[in-house]
């Protein structure tokens, strides 16, 4: 185990040019996933948290269901879709990243949605009177109380890159897993533990561990200091 | 010179959220000289009226005339969002374009705010929150003011601000509706007295006359209980 370990942190430590380049792919895929996920998922939660309107119970029923269903399956469904015989199979977009992260946006828009839409109805029941009373338009109040929740909304979006980057079934599926194209971290985990590698498959779980630890550090650093100052 | 009396009228407001009617007025005309108060006991409806005047709250059939452009209602538990203090008075500027940063300033000086302009307002006094709460209104440059207790629990020398800043606000022609259980302030202020018992009018009278003779059993009723009053 010890020879094993040493030889992982030996691959990340001299910037293995092959684990950099999967964790470029990662990296790309999980943050434009995440970047569609938070200017998607933040207003639809924050519709469905200050609205009040016929199937607003059922969307967040349906919202919060989504966030539960297996991502292979998510990933089977994009397949279908992209596959050459599918819809939308004349734009060639399977096994590349452009189909992970559209399948990967798929999997963090209701995550965001759902977490958010709690943190935002929170805000709204103290708010959400004082803000109609400054006749600002409905957009401008969501607008607002989104501002006014950022902090906690973090935790929203950190939710919704640890779903992303930490995923394996759907980029498998969707990436094909193809060396230098659409490996990311998890289905090169995946793949180099099944072939033996595991000196290989550890350095990218250090890698994988260490993004999403500084990036949770970083938002939590982030947290404590405008909640300091703001209240 | 004299101010115009105006008026507002109100057809058919019933209110009653939980099948409880906490507001039952067939027709009221509420005179506004200067500063009308609402007077009457807790959870008689006083603060329900003046967010139905405001649009907050409402009814099927109501119906709702008044001479003023625009009606800005001050809520008793006014919120702040995590920003600034003057962020908090920036916000009004997505729903009226016309208010600049040098008016922002100016009223900022004008309530003593200044220094604490670049602070958080979520962690300001009750006294300092009430006086944002006032500059938000005076920013506005409404036509109509509704106050709900806006010198509840504050020391007497905010409270003595803050009657000062209501007073000068009418003298320059701002029309103001304000919910008060202060009845010395009530007898200071206001030109004209409404009494509100169990979600109806009970009386509407002069300042003057109804805490000389109030004309109703109610009435008498309710200035024996603040008062000590005596026929």
């Amino acid at each position: 185990m010890w020879p094993t370990l040493l030889e992982s942190f030996e691959l990340v430590l001299y910037f293995d040019q092959q684990v950099w380049e999967i964790v470029g792919v990662s990296l790309q895929v999980s943050l434009t996933a995440l970047v569609i996920g938070t200017f998607l998922g933040l207003p639809l939660g924050g519709i469905l948290a200050t609205n009040d309107f016929v199937g607003r119970k059922w969307l967040i029923t349906i919202l919060n269901s989504l966030m539960n269903v297996p991502t292979v399956i998510i990933g089977v469904l994009i397949y279908l879709l992209l596959s050459r015989s599918g819809p939308l199979g004349s734009l060639g977009l399977l096994f590349s990243t452009t189909g992970m992260i559209i399948a990967q946006s798929l999997i963090t828009i209701p995550l965001i949605a759902a977490i958010s839409r709690q943190i935002i109805a929170d805000g709204w029941a103290i708010h959400g009177e004082t803000l109609k009373t400054l006749h600002l338009s409905n957009q401008s109040q969501i607008k607002w109380i989104l501002w006014d929740c950022r902090f906690s909304l973090l935790l929203a979006v950190l939710a919704g890159f640890g779903r992303a980057i930490s995923e394996v079934g759907t980029v498998m599926i969707v990436g094909g897993n193809i060396a230098n194209s659409t490996r990311t971290l998890t289905t090169a985990i995946s793949l180099e533990t099944s072939k033996g590698d595991l000196p290989f498959a550890l350095a990218l779980g250090i890698v994988l561990i260490s993004i999403v630890l500084m990036i949770n550090l970083l938002a939590s650093v982030m947290k404590h200091i405008a909640e300091k100052n703001y209240g | 010179m004299a101010n115009l009396i105006q008026s507002i009228e109100i057809e058919n407001l019933y209110l009653a959220p939980n099948d409880k009617a906490i507001l039952d007025i067939k027709n009221l005309s509420i005179p506004i000289d200067q500063i009308t108060a609402i007077i009457g006991p807790n959870g008689s409806g006083k603060t329900s009226l003046l967010k139905t005047l405001s649009g907050l709250q409402t009814n099927k059939n109501l119906q709702l005339h008044h001479p003023f452009e625009s009606i800005f209602l001050l809520l008793n538990q006014v919120t702040f969002l995590k920003m600034s203090v003057r962020d908090n008075l920036a916000i009004l500027q997505d729903a009226y374009p016309r208010i600049h940063d040098q008016m922002i300033n100016d009223v900022l000086q004008r309530f003593h705010l200044g220094h604490l302009a670049n602070q958080a307002a979520t962690k300001l006094s009750a006294g300092e929150k009430q006086r944002v709460a006032i500059a938000r209104a005076v920013l506005v440059e409404a036509a109509l003011i509704l106050l709900d207790e806006p010198t509840a629990n504050m020391d007497p020398a905010t409270a003595d601000f803050i009657e000062d800043q209501i007073l000068q606000l009418a003298k320059q022609g701002t029309r103001f509706l304000r919910a008060s259980h202060d009845m010395g302030q009530v007898q200071r202020l206001s030109q004209h007295v409404i009494l509100i018992v169990d979600g109806q009018v009970a009386e509407i009278d002069s300042t003057e006359s109804f805490f000389k003779q109030p004309q109703t059993q109610l009435g008498k009723h309710f200035l024996a209980r603040h008062l000590g009053w005596h026929a």
